[in-house]
C-alpha cells in the first residue's frame, strides 16, 4: 500500500509506503545486494563490477513511476494522492568497503557529474517537481546496508523545508535585492569563526545557526541555483571539498562517522527559482564520540532544535580534525 | 560520459554511467588553471588579535 495523505495541520504531504517494511535489513557482507552479481553470489542488484557510477531504481521505493491505487479516500480536507515519483539508488564503488571519504578525488567528480545528470534527466519529467539527492551514512543514521551509495528521490511535490527556504530566500531578495545566502556566506568569510575550508570556488563552513552538532553547509561562491550550472572547474572544486569534509568528519572522533548529505537545488517545478543559491548540507548525528543527537521532544513534537555545542567551537574542532586529516 | 541503460528482469531500470581517461583531467592539472587547492580556514591576524585583547580584558576584569 502506498499513497500521499495530506496533513491539514502542516500542510505537507506524508507518504506511506507499507512495503517498505520488507526492505533488506542489515544482510551479512556476503549476502549484499548492492555489490556486483557473479563469484558466488547469484543474482545482485547489479550484474557488473566494472563501472565508474551505477545508478538503479529502488527496490523498495517511497514512491513509484506507476503509483498504486491509494488504500483509502481522501477528504476534501484531507486529500489523498498516488505516490507518484521515481526513487533511485546510485552506487559510488563496486567496493563494499569504501567509503565517500575513501574516494579519489576524481571518482567524486564523476559522481558530481552523474548527479547533475540525474537532476536533469527526472526534472525533466513532467510530474517531478523537485530531486532530492542524498546520502544516509552510518547505522544510526537508519542505514541498512553499508555498502557505498547514495539516494534520490523525485518528487511530485517540493519537500516543506526546501518549500522553507525557497520562502526565505525569496523574501530576503525582494526585500534586499540580493541572494539571502550569498550574504550569509560573505559573513561567515568575514567573521572566519566558522569557516572550515575555503577555495576559490566553494567553501565550506559551519553556519551561524547550526541545528546540529558538527553541520556544516558546502556551498559555491558564484550564484547558481543547481549542479547543472557549475562549470568544470566549479565541479573539481566541489568534488575536493566535498573530499576533505569527509576526510575532516573521519579524523574528528577518529573513526568513519555518520551523516547525512543533502543537496539543496532549485525545484524542477517550471517556476524561476533564481534568488536560491544551491548547497549542500552535511548533518552528522554524533554530539561527541560517543553520544548521539536525537530528534526528541521538542525537535520532533514542536520543530525547534536545541544545539548542546557552539557552532564556533564546533568549527575549531573540525579545523584541528582537517589539519589531522591532512598530516 | 557515457550512460548504458538496461531493463533487470523485474522491469526497473539501472543505467552504468562510465568516463572516458580524457574526460577526467582535473582543472588543477592544466597549465591556464589557477591552484583551486583547499585553504583550512584560519582566523587572520586581525582576528587573533581581536580576540586576544578581548581574553585579556575578560580575563583582567576577572580577576579584580
Amino acid at each position: 500500500m502506498s499513497e500521499m495523505r495530506w496533513h491539514p495541520l502542516l500542510e505537507q504531504w506524508i507518504i506511506t509506503a507499507t512495503h517498505r517494511q520488507r526492505r533488506t535489513y542489515h544482510p551479512p557482507r556476503g549476502a549484499c545486494p548492492l555489490c556486483a552479481s557473479g563469484k558466488g553470489r547469484g543474482f545482485t542488484e547489479v550484474p557488473r563490477a566494472d563501472y565508474d557510477v551505477v545508478v538503479f531504481e529502488n527496490r523498495f521505493p517511497a514512491l513509484q513511476q506507476r503509483a498504486p491505487r491509494s488504500a483509502v479516500r481522501g477528504t476534501p480536507l484531507t486529500p489523498v494522492q498516488p505516490a507518484r515519483g521515481i526513487c533511485e539508488v546510485i552506487l559510488y564503488s563496486p567496493e563494499h568497503e569504501q567509503t565517500f571519504a575513501g574516494l579519489p578525488v576524481e571518482q567524486i567528480y564523476k559522481l558530481a557529474c552523474v548527479w547533475a545528470d540525474r537532476y536533469q534527466e527526472l526534472g525533466a519529467r513532467k510530474f517531478v517537481r523537485y530531486v532530492l539527492i542524498f546520502e544516509n551514512k552510518g547505522a544510526v543514521v537508519g542505514v541498512t546496508l553499508t555498502h557505498p551509495h547514495g539516494q534520490i528521490y523525485a518528487f511530485p511535490f517540493v519537500p516543506s523545508l526546501i518549500q522553507r527556504e525557497l520562502e526565505a530566500s525569496r523574501r530576503y531578495f525582494s526585500r534586499e535585492k540580493k541572494c539571502l545566502k550569498c550574504t550569509l556566506a560573505a559573513r561567515e568569510r568575514r567573521d572566519s569563526q566558522r569557516m572550515i575550508f575555503e577555495s576559490k570556488f566553494f567553501e565550506a563552513f559551519v553556519p551561524f545557526y547550526a541545528r546540529w552538532p558538527y553541520e556544516v553547509h558546502v556551498q559555491p561562491r558564484r550564484h547558481v541555483q543547481d549542479l547543472t550550472q557549475l562549470t568544470e572547474g566549479e565541479r573539481w572544486s566541489l568534488a575536493r571539498m566535498l573530499k576533505s569534509v569527509t576526510q575532516t568528519y573521519d579524523a574528528l572522533f577518529g573513526f568513519s562517522l555518520p551523516y547525512m548529505m543533502l543537496l539543496h537545488q532549485q525545484p524542477t517545478d517550471g517556476r524561476r527559482h533564481t534568488h536560491f543559491h544551491f548547497h549542500i548540507e552535511f548533518l552528522p548525528p554524533n554530539r561527541t564520540a560517543d553520544k548521539l543527537k536525537y530528534l526528541a521532544g521538542t525537535e520532533t513534537g514542536a520543530g525547534s532544535f536545541s544545539n548542546d555545542t557552539l557552532p564556533e567551537q564546533s568549527a575549531a574542532a573540525l579545523r584541528r580534525a582537517a589539519r589531522r586529516a591532512k598530516s | 560520459m557515457k550512460k548504458e541503460r538496461i531493463r533487470k528482469p523485474d522491469g526497473r531500470y539501472l543505467i552504468y554511467y562510465s568516463f572516458d581517461e580524457g574526460e577526467i583531467v582535473s582543472s588543477d592539472a592544466r597549465p591556464s588553471a589557477r591552484s583551486g587547492r583547499l585553504q583550512a580556514g584560519k582566523l587572520g591576524p586581525r582576528k587573533r588579535a581581536g580576540l586576544k585583547a578581548a581574553a585579556t580584558k575578560a580575563g583582567t576584569k576577572g580577576k579584580r
